[in-house]
């Protein structure tokens, strides 16, 4: 039996710029499919990453039907949630922070900084390669300060992420990005739509009413999951989202 | 003399069920939660095609090629057609006991089965097959919680089986929360 004591479930590390790689999977058949923010588990070429509580394992999948594991389990001294591949990096979710690994020798992950949540902003530096990160404080630590937020995190230096904004929301979880659009699901409060184009300057546009967990944003469509339905939007018009289908899923 | 070595232990025991009798009177605590459905051990790698399954608590989601991957926490994938957005289309569901994450490349999916990896052939989604398992990829994969809730839960007792999902309950006195 075991009790769990959790301060923070950091849910995810968001897309970050991923406009292009997304721009080839939307409308086309795609090779490798998207997954939405909360995979624990992803490709990368030829390569399989999971999560297994607190290591990483990196499957070889030259013969597709059978992966083979390559080198050690990478032990993280963290509970990671959430798996992110982002031009040639792994961005790892914890309960605490998440963690860069460099993925250009594929077949051997090395970690390149770990972000603690906790922590003073150093200076900003000029970006161009922006992480999102939404922290959702878990009941049961009343003594705690709450702590609902999507970080806005400057990673252009993956050794030296620098935290650079932040947004208290209600119940941060799941988030997806397109270009310049942040989907945030915010449990009751809907799904924040934030405009990214300066992320130092990031500000809310808009909101949809729906309570989702987690989003996949596909070039104008919007997948959102909640707990009994899987919605879907139009946002090719970012000021006049409108609702296309909303799958009641339960009998 | 050597005997008196079971007095002390002999007192505990005693002080553990007397206060456990102690104990029961007092009030009970309820509250709204979640607990384990099990599933039996020889039934926990069956991966079959089956048509649209009720859901009970979805989970992460996968997309492409206009199919939309919806996990079922715990006992599989619903695969929703997706070539109008206005009219999605439940399919089918893919039974993976224990599931909580795929992924696919071509016709292959990647998916945990409690603490296997599996490759499984979806090319005829009306009949996928198990081609592949590597064993124990995830030795410690969390049996402990349920993913992504907050609250209360009854402690899962591994002596029942595997967790396959978890469903709502009122419990009472549960001791696990996270």
């Amino acid at each position: 039996m075991k009790y769990i004591y959790q301060i923070i479930g950091l849910l995810f590390i968001a897309s970050f710029f991923v406009q292009c790689s997304l721009e080839s999977d939307v409308g086309l058949p795609s090779v490798a499919g998207v997954s939405g923010s909360l995979a624990a588990m992803t490709i990368v070429g030829d390569f399989l990453y999971v999560l297994d509580n607190q290591s990483i394992k990196t499957f070889n999948l030259a013969n597709p039907a059978e992966p083979v594991q390559v080198g050690n389990d990478i032990e993280l001294d963290a509970v990671i949630e959430t798996m992110f591949p982002y031009n040639g990096m792994l961005f790892i979710g914890s309960q605490t922070g998440f963690f860069i690994f460099d993925i250009t020798i594929p077949s051997a992950p090395q970690l390149l900084a770990e972000h603690e949540h906790f922590f003073g902003c150093d200076p900003v530096v000029a970006n161009d390669s922006i992480a999102f990160v939404t922290v959702r404080t878990i009941e049961g630590c009343r003594d705690l300060e709450e702590f609902n937020r999507l970080l806005i995190v400057d990673v252009s230096d993956p050794t030296q992420p620098n935290t650079i904004d932040e947004f208290n929301l209600n119940s941060p979880a799941g988030l997806g990005l397109d270009g310049n659009h942040l989907f945030v699901t915010d449990g009751d409060e809907g799904i924040q739509v934030f405009d990214v184009s300066d992320p130092h300057n990031a500000t809310i546009i808009g909101n949809i009413p729906v309570n989702a967990f987690d989003v996949i944003p596909l070039d104008g469509l919007l997948i959102a999951v909640g707990l009994e339905n899987l919605h879907q939007f139009d946002y090719t018009d970012i000021g006049e989202i409108t609702q296309l289908s909303s799958l009641q899923l339960r009998p | 003399m050597k005997n008196l070595h079971f007095l002390p232990f002999f007192f505990l025991l005693t002080l553990i069920i007397f206060s456990c009798r102690i104990d029961e009177p007092t009030e009970d605590f309820t509250v709204e939660g979640l607990r384990p459905v099990y599933i039996m051990e020889e039934l926990s790698d069956s991966i079959i095609s089956l048509p649209p399954q009720p859901i009970n608590q979805l989970g992460k989601i996968f997309y492409k090629d206009n199919l939309i991957y919806v996990g079922e926490r715990g006992q599989g994938v619903h695969i929703i057609d997706n070539s109008n957005p206005e009219d999605p289309v439940r399919m089918g569901f893919i039974q993976i006991p224990g599931n909580k994450d795929v992924t696919i490349k071509g016709n292959l999916m990647y998916a945990d089965n409690y603490a296997d990896l599996l490759t499984i052939d979806i090319s005829d989604m009306s009949d996928v097959k198990e081609i592949h398992r590597v064993q124990g990829v995830y030795p410690r994969r969390s049996q402990a919680y349920p993913e992504f809730y907050t609250g209360y839960f009854e402690c899962i007792d591994s002596e029942k089986g595997f967790v396959m999902r978890w469903e709502s309950a009122t419990l009472t006195n549960p001791a696990c929360r996270r």
